[in-house]
This record gives C-alpha cells, sequence and structure tokens, in this order.
C-alpha cells in the first residue's frame, strides 16, 4: 500500500482530493460568510470599531466544529482549580492544545486538519506538505502565515541557547526538520530519514509547540531580528540574557509555567491569559479569544463560554470542598480519586453537578519491575531467569488485590495495551495472570528449588534469595497492592519486602540503576501504546525493568549498556515503525514488538484501572464521555471550546 | 547598653553564614535535585521528559556545578539582594517572597493580638480563682484548645462556614475579590475570611498561653511582696495588674521575638489546608520539589528573623525589667 491511500485511510471519513499532486483533504465548508455570529459581549468593540466584524476576523475557511450534543449558548465563567504554584498542565488541558493537525474527538488514532487544511506526507515518509487556512489571526489580530511555522523550526528549535538539543517531536536521527515556505499558506517540512511517526506526533500534546509562537511578536527578543532596542528590554525584565528574555516572554517550553505568565504574547487558543500565573497568584482567568478560527455547526463563533476562572489552591482537600460546594464547574485533574467519588455522590444535589465518566487510556493500575540489568550479578541472573518471573507472577492473587485495593474495579492484567485498543495483544496482556500456588512453586522449583530452614529458595550463590521492591507512597494507588504482591512471594519462598522512598530517591536510584524491583504506573495503553510503548520494550529511561538498556536505545548506542538479541530485534523493529509511512505495515510492526514482548515477559501487571470520573455543573452540556491522557490532552482534544452553559 | 547591641549585631554576621550554610545543606541533603523531582512530576502525571531535556534543564539551573560553586554563588548574590531564580515559578524568589509577605505580616498580626487580647485576662483570672469552678472549666477547654492539632480545626471551621455559612472555600477573599484593587467591599470581604484563620492559628496559641500566665502569676501570688502590698491596703485589683502581673509577663516579652520568624512557617500546615496566600504553603512546596533558592531563602528569612527576634526580645525585656540588665 503506498503513503496515498494510508492517508486515505488514516484520515478515515475524510476524502482524500482525487488527482492532486499532493493529496490534501478537502474541508467540510462552512456556513456562509454572512452567516457567522460572535458572543455578545464582543458586540461593542465591534460597533466602536475596536474590532473588526466577525467574518473579518475568521479566516476564509473555518474550522466547523459539530457540537457534542447541540449548538449551544454564548456566556458563563468556567470555573475550576489548579494544587499549588507549579500545575499548569491543567491550564494545558483545558485550553492549551490547537495544534496544525489534532487528535478526533473520539481518539481513535486519526489525525484531523486543525490550523492546516490540507496535509499530506509522500511516499517514503521523509517529506510533509501542509496548507494553512487562508485569514488564519492570532488573538492580537495580527495574521498566522507559514512564516510563524517557519519561525519556530528555523529560528527557535534550532537554536542552541533556547534548545541545548532540540525538541525531539521535530527530530530524526539527531536532525531538526527542513522548513521550505512555499507561499503565506503553504510549506514543506522535510526530514533526513523517514519518519512515519510524524504527523500523530503533532498532534499530540507536544505538537503544540509548532503554533505556540508568533513571529511578530517573539523575535522581537531576538539578537537577529531586534537591532535597536534589545537591550533596553532586557534590562526592564530584569533578566541577564535574550534567551532568558525570550523564555520569560514566549516560553518556548510547552509545559512551562511561563507559558502562562505574559498576557502579551498572542495565542491562537480558544481563550487567552488574562490574570497570568505567576508566583503568590491565587486565582487565574482567561478571556476568549476574539480571532479564534472555529465556528458551530450554525456558525457561532467558538468559543462559548466567556471566561475561565482557575483558583490556586494549597491543598488537594480544598479543592474536594468547592466541588462539594457547587463552586467548580468542570474538574477532574487531582480530585477524581476513587475514594472521593462518594463524596461527590452525596452531595450531587445540592452542589448541582453529576458525575461523567472518562475512558482511563492506562494500560495497568501498577506495573512491577525486577531489574533485569541489575549491578550485582547474582541478582541479574535470579531476575532474567523466566521461570523464575513466571513462578512470581502465578504466585499473585491479582483478583483479591483488585478487591482490597482498587474497590473491585478491574481485571486482572499484565503490561499490555487494553482490551479496546487497536494493539490489544491477547498473549502479552493475560499470560500468567491466573493465581496458582501450585504452578508457581513449580516453575520456582525449576528455578531454584533449595530453600532454607525458614522455607527460603536459595539463590544459585547459596544465599537466600532478598529483594526490595520500591514504591513511592506520596503518588499514585500503589502502596496497598505492593505490600499484597510482597506478601504472596513471601509465601512461595521468595524473600520479597516493600520499601517506601521519595520520589526524587526513586528517581535517583533508578538513573543510576541500583534498584531491585519498582512499582509504577502503566500508561500508554490506547491509542497512545505506539507512541509510547514503555514496558513493551526498553524504550527509554522509564523503562524501569531495564533502564541502561533504555539508555542504550534512547542515545542511539552511545550511552547505556547493549541489551541481547530479542531485545535488539525489538529496538530494529521499532526503527522500521518509525521510518514506515503505512499505517497497517506500522501496526504489524507493533504487534510482532508486543510478541516480542510477550515471550520476553519482561514485567508484571496487576489489573486494568477502573474508569475515572470528572464532576461536571448540570447546566454546563456538550462535555462528551473522553479519554483521559496525556498524549490526547484530556479535556481539550473533546473540544473544550463548545462546551457551554445553559441559561 | 549600646556596646551590648553592637556586639550583638557583629554577632549576627558569622551567625548568618553558619545559618546560610545549614539551610544550603539542609536543601541539598536529599537525592537527586528539582530535575528529579520535576522528573518524577512528569513522569506520573502521564508525560514523562528524556533525558536530553532534563540535562538541559539541570544546565539552565546551574545545577550540574560543584555544590560549592552553588553555595558561593548563592550567598555571593544573596549579598547583593539578589535571590535567585525558583525553578518552580520561573521567577525571581525576591517577587514570589514580598507578593505574599504582606498578607503573611496581617495574618500573623491579627492572630498574635487576638491571642494576647484573650488569654491574658483568662489566665489571669485562672490564677486568681485557682481550683474554682472557673479555673477548672477554663483549664479544661484550654487543654482541649492545645491538644486539638490546628489543621484538623482549620478542615472543621472551613467546612462549618462553607456548608453552614455559605462562604467560598479556602482564601482570604471571595473569588471576585481576588485580584480586584482595595476597595471599602474588597476589605470588608477580606475581614469576613480573616478571622477564619485568625481563630483556628490562635486556639492552640491562647490555651498555652492561658497555661504560663496562670503558672506565672501563681508563683507571685503568693510572694511576700504582695501580702505587703495588701496589708498596705491597696485594691485587690491594682494590686495585682501592678505588680504580680508585671512580672509574670517576663515570659511573654522573651519570646515576644519569636513571632517574627512565625512570620515565614508559622502557618505552613494550617495555610496549605486554608489556602492562604501567605509564605508558608509556598515554602513547604518548595521544600517538596527542591526548589533550593526558593526554600533557601525563605529559611534564610526565618533564621534572621530568629535572630532579629531573640535581639528585640533581650532590648524589650532589658527595658522593662531593669534586674536584667547587663551594664547596670
Amino acid at each position: 500500500m503506498n503513503f496515498r491511500s494510508w492517508l486515505t485511510r488514516a484520515g478515515g471519513g475524510l476524502v482524500a482530493t482525487a488527482g492532486a499532486a499532493l493529496v490534501g483533504f478537502a474541508v467540510l465548508t462552512g456556513a456562509a460568510a454572512a452567516d457567522y455570529h460572535q458572543s455578545p459581549t464582543l458586540d461593542d468593540a465591534v460597533k466602536s470599531g475596536k474590532l473588526p466584524p466577525v467574518e473579518q476576523r475568521l479566516p476564509e475557511n473555518p474550522r466547523v466544529e459539530t457540537p457534542v450534543e447541540q449548538v449551544g449558548q454564548y456566556g458563563g465563567t468556567w470555573r475550576s482549580g489548579m494544587v499549588g504554584g507549579s500545575d499548569r498542565n491543567w491550564m494545558f488541558r483545558i485550553t492549551g492544545y490547537e495544534p496544525l493537525v489534532a487528535w478526533d474527538r473520539d481518539w481513535t488514532g486519526k489525525v484531523i486538519p486543525n490550523l492546516a487544511e490540507e496535509f499530506s506526507g509522500n511516499a517514503d515518509a521523509t517529506e510533509f506538505t501542509f496548507k494553512l487556512r487562508k485569514g488564519l489571526k492570532w488573538s492580537d489580530g495580527q495574521p498566522f502565515t507559514s512564516d510563524d511555522v517557519g519561525f519556530f523550526v528555523n529560528d527557535i528549535a534550532r537554536n542552541k541557547d533556547l534548545f541545548p538539543s532540540p525538541p525531539d517531536w521535530l527530530t530524526v536521527d539527531d536532525q531538526v526538520g527542513e522548513f521550505t515556505k512555499i507561499d503565506d499558506q503553504s510549506f514543506k517540512i522535510k526530514f533526513a530519514s523517514p519518519y512515519g511517526l510524524f504527523l500523530q506526533r503533532l498532534a499530540s500534546v507536544y505538537g503544540v509547540q509548532i503554533d505556540m509562537m508568533a513571529k511578530h511578536y517573539c523575535s522581537q527578543f531576538m539578537p537577529q531580528y531586534n537591532k535597536t532596542n534589545l537591550d533596553q528590554l532586557i534590562q526592564q525584565a530584569g533578566v541577564k540574557s535574550w534567551s532568558e528574555l525570550y523564555i520569560k516572554k514566549c516560553a518556548v517550553d510547552t509545559e512551562a509555567n511561563e507559558r502562562w505568565q505574559n498576557p502579551d504574547r498572542p495565542v491562537m487558543e480558544p481563550w487567552m491569559i488574562h490574570d497570568p500565573y505567576v508566583g503568590g497568584a491565587t486565582i487565574v482567568t482567561f478571556e476568549r479569544n476574539p480571532y479564534y478560527f472555529k465556528v458551530d455547526t450554525a456558525g457561532n463563533q467558538l468559543p462559548y463560554i466567556d471566561k475561565l476562572q482557575i483558583s490556586v489552591n494549597g491543598d488537594v482537600q480544598t479543592l474536594v470542598l468547592k466541588v462539594v460546594n457547587g463552586e467548580i464547574d468542570y474538574q477532574d485533574r487531582h480530585i477524581n480519586s476513587n475514594s472521593n467519588r462518594a463524596v461527590f455522590l452525596d452531595s450531587a444535589q445540592k452542589g448541582d453537578y453529576r458525575l461523567i465518566d472518562e475512558k482511563n487510556s492506562d494500560m495497568n493500575t501498577a506495573i512491577i519491575s525486577l531489574n533485569l540489568t541489575h549491578k550485582d550479578p547474582v541478582k541479574r541472573e535470579i531476575f532474567n531467569n523466566k521461570d523464575f518471573r513466571i513462578g512470581l507472577s502465578y504466585a499473585i492473587d491479582r483478583q483479591s488485590i483488585i478487591d482490597s485495593a482498587y474497590l473491585g474495579q478491574g481485571e486482572p492484567w499484565q503490561a499490555g495495551p487494553r482490551k479496546e485498543s487497536a494493539y490489544y495483544n491477547e498473549r502479552l496482556a493475560k499470560q500468567y495472570t491466573e493465581y496458582d500456588v501450585k504452578k508457581a512453586n513449580e516453575y520456582l522449583d525449576k528455578a531454584y528449588p533449595k530453600k532454607d530452614d525458614q522455607g527460603f529458595r536459595l539463590g544459585p550463590d547459596g544465599k537466600r534469595i532478598s529483594f526490595t521492591i520500591m514504591v513511592i507512597p506520596a503518588l499514585g494507588d500503589w502502596l496497598d497492592a505492593t505490600q499484597l504482591v510482597a506478601q504472596y512471594w513471601q509465601k512461595v519462598g521468595i524473600d520479597a519486602k516493600t520499601q517506601t522512598v521519595d520520589r526524587t530517591l526513586f528517581y535517583d536510584r533508578k538513573d543510576k540503576n541500583d534498584q531491585d524491583a519498582t512499582v509504577f504506573e502503566g500508561s500508554g495503553g490506547s491509542a497512545d501504546a505506539m507512541l509510547e510503548p514503555t514496558f513493551y520494550f526498553p524504550f527509554w529511561n522509564e523503562s524501569l525493568f531495564a533502564v541502561p538498556w533504555g539508555d542504550w536505545y534512547a542515545s542511539a548506542g552511545k550511552d547505556g549498556e547493549a541489551p541481547p538479541a530479542a531485545v535488539k530485534k525489538q529496538m530494529d523493529l521499532y526503527r522500521e515503525l518509525k521510518g514506515s509511512a503505512d499505517a497497517e505495515k506500522q501496526k504489524e510492526l507493533f504487534k510482532q514488538i508486543l510478541d516480542i514482548a510477550a515471550d520476553e515477559f519482561y514485567a508484571y501487571g496487576i489489573s486494568t484501572p477502573g474508569d475515572l470520573y470528572a464532576v461536571v455543573k448540570n447546566n454546563m452540556h456538550n462535555v462528551p464521555v473522553a479519554w483521559t491522557a496525556w498524549t490526547y490532552p484530556a479535556p481539550v482534544a473533546s473540544n473544550t471550546e463548545q462546551y457551554y452553559f445553559s441559561k | 547598653m549600646y556596646r551590648f547591641i553592637v556586639r550583638r549585631l557583629i554577632w549576627m554576621i558569622p551567625s548568618f553564614f553558619a545559618v546560610s550554610l545549614v539551610s544550603f545543606i539542609i536543601m541539598r541533603l536529599p537525592p537527586g535535585d528539582f530535575v528529579t523531582s520535576y522528573a518524577a512530576d512528569l513522569a506520573t502525571s502521564g508525560a514523562p521528559a528524556d533525558q536530553a531535556t532534563l540535562d538541559n534543564l539541570r544546565h539552565h539551573y546551574g545545577l550540574d556545578r560543584p555544590l560549592y560553586v552553588q553555595y558561593i554563588s548563592w550567598v555571593a548574590n544573596a549579598l547583593q539582594g539578589d535571590l535567585g531564580v525558583s525553578f518552580e515559578y520561573r521567577a525571581p524568589v525576591a517577587d514570589i517572597i514580598w507578593s505574599r509577605l504582606g498578607m503573611t505580616f496581617l495574618v500573623a498580626s491579627c492572630t498574635l493580638i487576638f491571642v494576647w487580647v484573650v488569654a491574658f485576662p483568662i489566665g489571669i483570672y485562672s490564677a486568681l480563682r485557682q481550683y474554682k469552678l472557673g479555673d477548672y472549666l477554663v483549664t479544661f477547654l484550654g487543654f482541649i484548645g492545645m491538644a486539638t492539632p490546628n489543621f484538623l480545626l482549620a478542615l472543621f471551621v472551613m467546612y462549618v462556614s462553607v456548608v453552614y455559612l455559605g462562604y467560598s472555600v479556602g482564601g482570604l477573599f471571595s473569588p471576585d475579590f481576588v485580584n480586584a484593587p482595595w476597595s471599602m467591599a474588597r476589605l470588608a470581604d477580606l475581614l469576613r475570611h480573616l478571622w477564619i484563620p485568625v481563630v483556628v492559628l490562635g486556639v492552640a496559641g491562647i490555651a498555652a498561653l492561658i497555661r504560663i500566665m496562670r503558672a506565672n502569676l501563681l508563683d507571685e501570688l503568693h510572694k511576700p511582696y504582695v501580702e505587703t502590698a495588701r496589708a498596705k491596703g491597696l485594691p485587690e485589683l491594682t494590686l495585682t495588674l501592678r505588680y504580680p502581673v508585671r512580672i509574670a509577663l517576663n515570659p511573654f516579652i522573651s519570646t515576644v521575638g519569636w513571632v517574627l520568624p512565625t512570620l515565614v512557617s508559622g502557618d505552613v500546615i494550617v495555610a496549605t489546608v486554608l489556602s492562604l496566600p501567605t509564605a508558608g504553603p509556598i515554602l513547604i512546596q518548595a521544600l517538596k520539589t527542591q526548589d533550593q533558592y526558593l526554600a533557601g531563602a525563605l529559611l534564610l528569612f526565618q533564621c534572621i528573623f530568629v535572630l532579629l527576634g531573640t535581639l528585640l526580645s533581650d532590648l524589650l525585656l532589658a527595658w522593662l525589667d531593669p534586674r536584667i540588665r547587663y551594664d547596670r
């Protein structure tokens, strides 16, 4: 299958324009220009001439968004909350996602037009062409053109002061993509070698970086553009260098606090910051972007909601109380733990809100990884003994753990993609998950039959097999499960102990490869499995079962430690996958990777996590039951701009 | 007297360096650094960062330099008034601290006044009526006040104020007034919210003060000078207030300076629970994330306040009680 047909498939229901040299997506045409409407709050500004009329603010071909339930009404303030001074990603999650190309609302893995109305790639996935909507404007009314994208790719991403190492999603084989302008709306990005995942990466959360910086505003902070008063600006801002000034004004990093600190920076997002998120702020507010490029099916310019108001809380419990008290319109972050569910249901009537389910994209509640690259040769030998690992898996009573630690939600599951996922692999997900002490002992007897007088098994060096499982009690719901697992392992003669550590110590140890075993959450369970295969092969230093192998892969063999043949095979397959332009072939290659993962059986999973939920005020509508993930930043990727309040 | 003050001030210089060194060491004692905790934070929010990004960050913040270099440049800059940059807020430390210090000062001083106004009369009453019903009642309530963890009390008061009094949750202002310019309405809004932290923070202090006042006064009440004054026919109230109460005040004066350091950290947990815009929650967060210059600056401030506060107390005490002046 060639790239063209792949695009058609990847694009799903969208129609590829036939016969064109470039395969572009025809875009659903919007309502006629005369029919556009705007929020009444903007009427005065238009009448007085401060703002041009809505037709002139919208692009020629605005993105027409179909509301989840119905066409909404303008108005209202969306109240939510953050905890602490560095909770910036909540804002990312409700208004910070406006990429060139986006995930579809249902996150089937499709990539759809957003700022770019057409996009395509060549057959070997080295060159990608984009066409922007004509007449797009930044929130200050200046046009958004190819030059803005070129500014990021050429001037920012390649700048060693701002990016000592370039952004990962725009890089193949350590080389940043080449930008070529065709005209004000069209441009190409070319890579040195095939990059089959580029469009998915562009639609993923970090891809928004490419349209975060308005050239006309941000270039004034760079020495090559501003020859007149840069020194003065640096002094005024109280910083030491132009790069510090640039970061302060235009952020650079998508997850930086600075992104929410400068109300002057133009944005393409539905709301723009008004009261910034600076140190000491107790409330952060946003106002509508009058130049936002989307309309609903009736020609109303989005967003519907006028303002965002986000309180900065010291403690999660304060936020919980705010929800109960009806002071929050939509919130999931921080508060949607299982233990709070009953509290919220109790007060739902009084607080006038409802709970909406969210599909959890994680594949596991807790992944327990023995360190297959242990520094101690004896432990390494033991952990690498597959019979030993299988025996330990049979020894875990996952159903009891689910019942006691996870309120009975979920099913026994290893480290494999979820059932709903396109990459579901039954063997990887379900093998060795039944609780069978007899089988466990059989396998362990094959490996290490000798026991000491207390009934603990002896390793190859004649000493008791003993290790600690490192767990961070402050994060996640892992401690109870881990303690139970350690007890089950004790019962089959393995001296496993739980060790609680602070998260920094956890990270310090695993980066130095000083751990015996670790517990962490199993992310990458749905459409993101292929983009973030952390527990399917040693992909990077978050692959806790073999950090040095992960380092080896991530650094292309420069750091870490060379892995054995089967792992190398997986790495080769993944490289091939990244270089492939064909979605079906990518899927096929990924299946091979997962099959090897099942053979190798790297880490233990406990269970699939249960559904999550969001608390939503009864008068807020158009809120879908959506995935919650990071790669598909929820809830913004389900189009928060079309949420509305009924009167 | 002046020599005494000068001597004390000179001693503060080596103390400052010792304190800054200890603050720095304490901050660097936990394993890893801010970037490690940042990486852990990202990974658990489902967005792990790659090693290159983390190395960039470490370099950007100068965390890859040797520890002694970090310390020396920190202290050198601090002496010139540059407290460094907060990694987490990505803003100058001074901005963050100053923006919060006003409210912190307000809460702390209101609390102090509240505590004294309530505790002194009750303490005196309790001593004068020793082993009477009133004394037992006050003692009983006092012990409950002391034994109740104030964060728990904070949660309780907050719950009541929200559920029964219809307040907005936490903070010192309603959402509409947070960023509004000062006005009578905003002041009224502040006063409406201020009593919660003041009462919560004050309760334990009141209970303790009542006990101290009572014990101090009981020590004095049976001394011969009191008997003498009484024998000479002074009215009981005048007598009590003029002589034994003044002496019983000594311990308060010698600890009044300790109020200064509580400006930074006295209310950490309560302020976190109540989401107060004070310095406490910032300190605890900075320590948790190893935001070293922010935490360092706050610890340093606190230590300086301890030094200044102790000096202040000594001076006040010397002024109040001629018996303990140095250069008689």
